[in-house]
């Protein structure tokens, strides 16, 4: 909670000591063994050990509203990353996709195996929802507060955004929830028909 | 206690706000103790290629050469390399290490990751210091790592461009370009075509660990001062090893203290610095100077004796490569001493005179920036070597022709490239110059077609070594027509109540789900003139037979807000009365009937309307209208409205069902319909029928089946007319034929496709 508050009062940006090739829409859903939308229970560090090195890890747990790729499934779901802090030993990775407890999210999730980051693309397969708009739609934004207003936008640099009030009002061109549900949907059934 | 995270970025936000748009650099001030050399066991083997694109022949010659682009800048710390065993490494363990994994911890990296560096900091006091960061990269087979410089290849990964980029990170630099900073820069969250450090990923090495302009005697200095036979403060720099950074402009003041004595200084030269000069002056004394590089300290590149003043010397060279270089001066004959002389390096910096442009950074095909059909965009080429990509969508139906061109001013050598559909590699268009004879150097592509998909545009310097200042990017496209006309709109207005019966509406949809909005409108049409509107109307929705739905006033409605957006964007007068029924719904396709009645069950007047209320793009149709009121006699002509939106043509079955109703147990249907359909932009006759059978009857028999409409009695005196019509509003009149008794009349219309 410290650094969340660190980050709004200050617009302290992610390091990003991470070289990645991001991925477009349809890389990013056929990639994605498992796309949930789900809203963040809890956010805990934890020291963990490698091979009898010291690790830091962080653990997200979800709360799976809605499977829309993968084995159904609603409650619990636990993911992890690399990296944090605790007990005076931080570890950094950059480009690490934030989780903020009680957000609402789209998350496309790597399948089976253990990842340095959850998401496929990282902040690329991270995407909140936001139900603030005066029209009650459900809308996306992007991992960095952006609103999502194509799909096109997908592989696009997440430019890290100060987080206030103004830059999360709702926009217009904001793309609906459902509407993203939907192209997910479609690119899955023709990712199979590809197939 | 735990250790605390405190990220300080006061210097950054400084910079940001205080200095020129150029300085965007973003540094972290939990940074490397100052003397310290970060040391890499540098663990990546053999550069399994034999030699790499750039020349060397193995991944810690590259290692070295991207931690010499920092190490020339920086003065607190020092990156070295050590060549170390595949498979030592380790994280967590004090040791930098750089190593090729598909793992960290156990964990993959990822298919879309191409390296990480992991950043350690331990203690409990700020600045947390850092005291390890290790830099991995990706060894999944589809990764073609490799050494080059220059643009940045698709088919190649340069090793180098990424470790420096990473090598940034381990020194506390983050993005510019993920702080809403625009600035050319290798520290930028993309790999482009930058493959050295710009002037501003070295002011954030710099805002760090200080500059390093040759002052502290080389690394590994022997302690200097004094003169007599310790020589000049540089020394020792006997050898390339010990060789004094110089940076551009910088003069250096430095003795041949001891017969024999050498003199070594090294610099990093940018890619594309041009007029490379290095000199030496003095008073008296005799040099002789050998220049070595690029990036080596043993392949002579020039020397000079005497083409300075004097006995001293001079190496000039106009379009020098980029890279480390080293310098070794001697006196001529290494038969004397030379008290003092001076040594001075300059070059001119890649041109950097323009901004880059609102569209940066768009230097690939995944970042490519939208351009509309007719929009021109202001862009430049800020700096050689820069390329822009645009994308555009031609919508269903392809466009019929089209124009790409760039403009602008001479001296100006744009080279455009069109890719597509659907692919930024599928190469369709191409052209250099629009005229070469009239000097028009700029570039344009034109068409007679292009399919439905997604396009993109490569623009660049005609040989990527120039900066174009400004120009303009128009792309033009004439679409084809598409027929995606659709029934959007019904209306009816009749009496609702007591003699007349309830007025019923009917709609149909299909292909997906659909947003309509429905409105029974009562005190509204009171103010518009309609006599004896019933006052509080009230809507029930039934669904296979089932209610589904009620409205009363529309403003109890939990999504009344939208219910008023949605009406003014669908054109529909604003109700003026908080009593009118409307109702808006996402409904799936189904059959549905609607009725329209008072609240009070009093009589008179009302208007009902279905609207589509989705775009053209939707899959959703309405596909059937109806109504059903009582028509002829007293209740007059039974009148509908409807609307075709959209383009193309539509044929619509229309029908004045009677007689046939009878069959389905509605008491006192009209004996003799007739049904004329308007124009209602021009107001003409566009259309009309009495009997169904009177012409026409088998196609009219067979679209019924087809659309899902009920057969018409043969031989019955129902109405029925198959009609084409463009997009617009019409209206469809029901009437008792000849004069004929009130009766109860169905108008129905069906899409037919």
């Amino acid at each position: 909670m410290w650094l969340l508050f660190a980050c709004l009062v200050t617009g302290l940006v992610t390091a990003s000591a991470t070289s990645i090739r991001p991925p477009n829409f349809e890389q990013l859903v056929d990639g994605s063994g498992r796309i949930v939308r789900a809203t963040v229970s809890s956010v805990r560090p934890y020291e963990d050990s490698y091979e009898g090195k010291r690790v830091v890890r962080t653990e997200i747990v979800l709360n799976v509203l809605e499977t829309i790729r993968g084995e159904v499934m609603t409650g619990e779901l636990k993911i992890r990353h690399l990296g944090g802090s605790v007990n005076g030993l931080r570890m950094e990775v950059g480009a690490m996709p934030k989780f903020e407890v009680g957000k609402e999210m789209v998350l496309f999730l790597h399948g089976e195996g253990r990842f340095i980051c959850p998401t496929v693309g990282w902040g690329h397969g991270q995407y909140r929802v936001d139900r603030s708009g005066a029209d009650g739609v459900a809308r996306i934004r992007r991992s960095n507060g952006s609103m999502l207003a194509n799909l096109k936008q997908v592989a696009e640099p997440i430019h890290e955004e100060r987080i206030t009030q103004q830059s999360l009002s709702p926009v217009v061109a904001g793309m609906p929830l459902q509407n993203f549900k939907l192209s997910v949907l479609d690119r899955v059934e023709n990712g199979k028909n590809q197939r | 206690m735990t250790g605390r995270i405190i990220r300080n970025l006061t210097g950054v936000l400084i910079t940001t706000l205080a200095g020129s748009q150029l300085t965007a650099f973003v540094a972290d001030d939990n940074k490397w103790a100052t003397g310290t050399t970060i040391t890499y066991q540098v663990r990546l083997g053999g550069s399994g290629s034999g030699t790499l694109l750039d020349g060397t022949t193995s991944w810690t010659t590259v290692a070295q050469n991207s931690m010499a682009e920092w190490n020339v800048h920086i003065q607190d710390v020092q990156f070295a390399a050590v060549e170390a065993a595949v498979g030592g490494e380790g994280e967590s363990n004090r040791v930098n290490d750089l190593f090729f994994s598909s793992t960290i911890y156990g964990d993959a990296f990822g298919s879309q990751t191409l390296a990480v560096t992991l950043n350690i900091f331990e203690g409990f006091s700020q600045p947390l210091p850092r005291v390890e960061a290790d830099i991995v990269f990706n060894n999944k087979s589809d990764l073609n790592w490799n050494s080059y410089r220059g643009a940045r290849r698709n088919d190649v990964d340069d090793l180098q461009r990424v470790l420096i980029h990473e090598l940034g990170h381990a020194l506390g630099l983050d993005h510019p370009d993920e702080n809403s900073q625009t600035v050319s820069a290798i520290m930028n969250a993309f790999a482009s075509d930058i493959d050295s450090p710009t002037t501003d990923d070295v002011q954030g090495g710099q805002s760090l660990y200080g500059v390093r302009d040759g002052s502290d005697g080389g690394s590994g200095g022997g302690g200097g001062g004094g003169g007599g036979d310790t020589g000049d403060s540089f020394e020792s720099d006997n050898t390339a090893a010990s060789a004094t950074a110089i940076a551009n402009g910088v003069t250096q003041t430095h003795s041949i203290h001891t017969v024999g004595d050498v003199d070594w200084l090294s610099f990093s030269l940018p890619s594309r610095a041009t007029n490379l000069r290095i000199e030496t002056s003095g008073s008296s004394g005799d040099t002789d100077i050998y220049l070595f590089g690029p990036n080596t300290s043993t392949t002579q590149l020039a020397r000079d004796d005497d083409g300075g003043a004097d006995r001293f010397s001079l190496i000039t060279i106009s379009s020098p490569s980029g890279g480390s270089y080293f310098l070794r001066v001697e006196e001529f004959s290494n038969n004397a001493t030379i008290a003092s002389y001076n040594v001075s390096v300059s070059w001119t910096e890649p041109f950097t005179g323009v901004s880059a442009d609102s569209f940066e950074s768009d230097n690939s095909s995944s970042s490519a920036r939208t351009i509309s059909n007719g929009e021109t965009q202001n862009r430049n080429i800020h700096v050689a070597g820069d390329i822009d990509w645009a994308t555009f969508t031609v919508g269903e139906g392809g466009a019929s022709s089209f124009v790409i061109e760039t403009a602008g001013e001479n001296p100006g050598d744009t080279e455009l490239t069109l890719f597509g559909p659907n692919s930024s590699t599928a190469q369709i268009a191409y052209n250099d110059d629009i005229d070469t004879a009239g000097r028009n150097w700029f570039s344009r592509v034109s068409g007679s077609s292009l399919a439905e998909g997604t396009y993109f545009i490569k623009v660049n310097d005609l040989n990527n070594n120039s900066v174009i200042s400004a120009y303009t990017l128009k792309a033009t496209w004439t679409r084809n027509t598409v027929a995606n006309a659709k029934l959007s709109n019904l209306s009816v207005r009749a009496r609702t109540g007591g003699q007349f019966g309830t007025l019923i509406l009917g709609f149909a949809t299909s292909g997906g789900s659909k947003e309509v909005l429905i409105r029974a409108m009562g005190p509204t049409i009171g103010d518009f003139g309609v006599p004896d509107p019933i006052p509080d109307p009230r809507l029930d929705m039934i669904r296979n037979g089932a209610a589904i739905d009620e409205v009363d006033d529309w403003v109890d409605e939990s999504n009344s807000a939208l219910i008023s957006t949605r009406g003014a964007q669908l054109g529909a007068f604003a109700p003026t009365s908080l009593l009118e029924a409307i109702l808006l719904r996402s409904v799936t396709p189904n059959p549905y009937t609607v009725l329209a009645t008072d609240v009070q069950n009093n009589t008179g007047q009302v208007l009902i309307e279905a609207y589509d209320a989705d775009d053209l793009s939707a899959a959703g149709r309405l596909t059937n209208l109806s109504t059903r009121s009582e028509v002829g006699g007293a209740a007059g002509i039974l009148t509908a409205g409807f609307v075709i939106a959209g383009t193309g043509d539509l044929t619509l079955l229309i029908r004045g069902v009677g007689p046939t109703l009878a069959g389905f147990g509605v008491a006192g249907a009209v004996a003799d319909p007739t049904l004329v359909v308007i124009s209602s932009t021009s107001g003409e006759r566009v259309g009309n029928n009495d009997d169904w059978g009177s012409d026409n009857t088998s196609a009219k028999r067979t679209t019924a089946t087809a659309v899902g409409g009920f057969p018409l009695d043969e031989g019955s005196r129902d109405a029925a007319l198959l009609i084409t019509l463009p997009p617009g509003p019409y209206t469809v009149e029901m009437n008792s034929g000849s004069g004929g008794a009130q009766g109860n009349g169905l108008i129905e219309i069906y899409e037919v496709r």
